[in-house]
């Protein structure tokens, strides 16, 4: 679950999670709340799901190898303009610019890769950390 | 509100019904990550059980990530390895805009209902 961690600094709030989706999905739950009563419409809602979901999968699986006792480190702001998440592992990271397109003929049919795809598609801003264990994501409420 | 634009979605419903030889598999709420394991179990039990044919209806499913697609994708596979069909109906709003999007729509074979699905007509 969300640890004791939990903070604030400033505008930006701050949760400290272990590797796995049943906590994953309980800190998706916080910012989603934080996001409806900020007023966005439900297209952006469900983008922004959609891209904490990616985010944290992503954090859980590919950075931290589903290793229970590494942490994911999640920041995010919301108000009535934007909502920014940042995500981060404690992998080793990667380069974002060898991810294969995944809609490519030959790729179609894996059944990974999709979700920085997916991120970039929903979101207004999507960028990785030069390490890439961490994804800043931006959604504009239009 | 309600849908996928909810503060939270409504759990994973995964209901199946048997057609002649087809399987036909409802999905309705979130496949969320949290659900993906039931999700994987549910849709590998009726690969394991059922005959060569599977029709996915997703048109009261309201959300789905890049998790959810892979196994629907795994699915897909592994009845057409069988030699069977896998065919998706429904899917509009945002989980199809989520496939138009990941260009599974290519790989699919989509309906717009369940009937059309079971015809086999587009």
């Amino acid at each position: 679950m969300v640890d004791s961690r939990n903070k604030q600094t400033g505008n930006w709030k701050e949760m400290v999670i272990p590797s796995n989706l049943r906590a994953a999905a309980e800190s998706e739950r916080t910012i989603v709340a934080e996001v409806q009563r900020c007023g966005f419409s439900r297209d952006a809602t469900f983008a922004i799901r959609l891209a904490i979901e990616e985010a944290l999968t992503n954090a859980i699986k590919h950075g931290n190898g589903n290793d229970p006792s590494r942490r994911v480190f999640i920041r995010y702001v919301v108000d009535r303009t934007k909502a920014i998440i940042c995500v981060r592992d404690e992998g080793n990271g990667f380069d974002v610019t060898t991810v294969p397109d995944p809609t490519a003929p030959e790729r179609i049919s894996l059944p990974d890769g999709r979700g920085i795809m997916l991120m970039r598609a929903y979101m207004n801003d999507v960028t990785f950390s030069e390490q890439g264990n961490e994804v800043r994501l931006v959604k504009v409420n239009q | 509100m309600s849908g996928y634009g909810a503060a939270t979605l409504r759990p994973l419903a995964i209901e199946t019904e048997r057609r002649g030889d087809t399987a036909i598999v409802h999905l309705a709420g979130g496949a969320t990550m949290e659900q993906a394991d039931r999700l994987r179990d549910a849709l590998m039990q009726v690969i394991g059980r059922s005959g060569a044919c599977i029709v996915l209806d997703v048109q009261e499913l309201e959300f789905i990530s890049s998790l959810g697609l892979g196994i629907i994708v795994a699915a897909h596979l592994q009845t057409k390895q069988r030699g069977g069909s896998f065919r998706v109906a429904g899917a509009k709003s945002k989980v199809g805009e989520v496939l138009a999007l990941t260009k599974l729509t290519r790989l699919f074979d989509l309906f717009d209902s369940v009937e059309d699905a079971l015809r086999g007509s587009h």
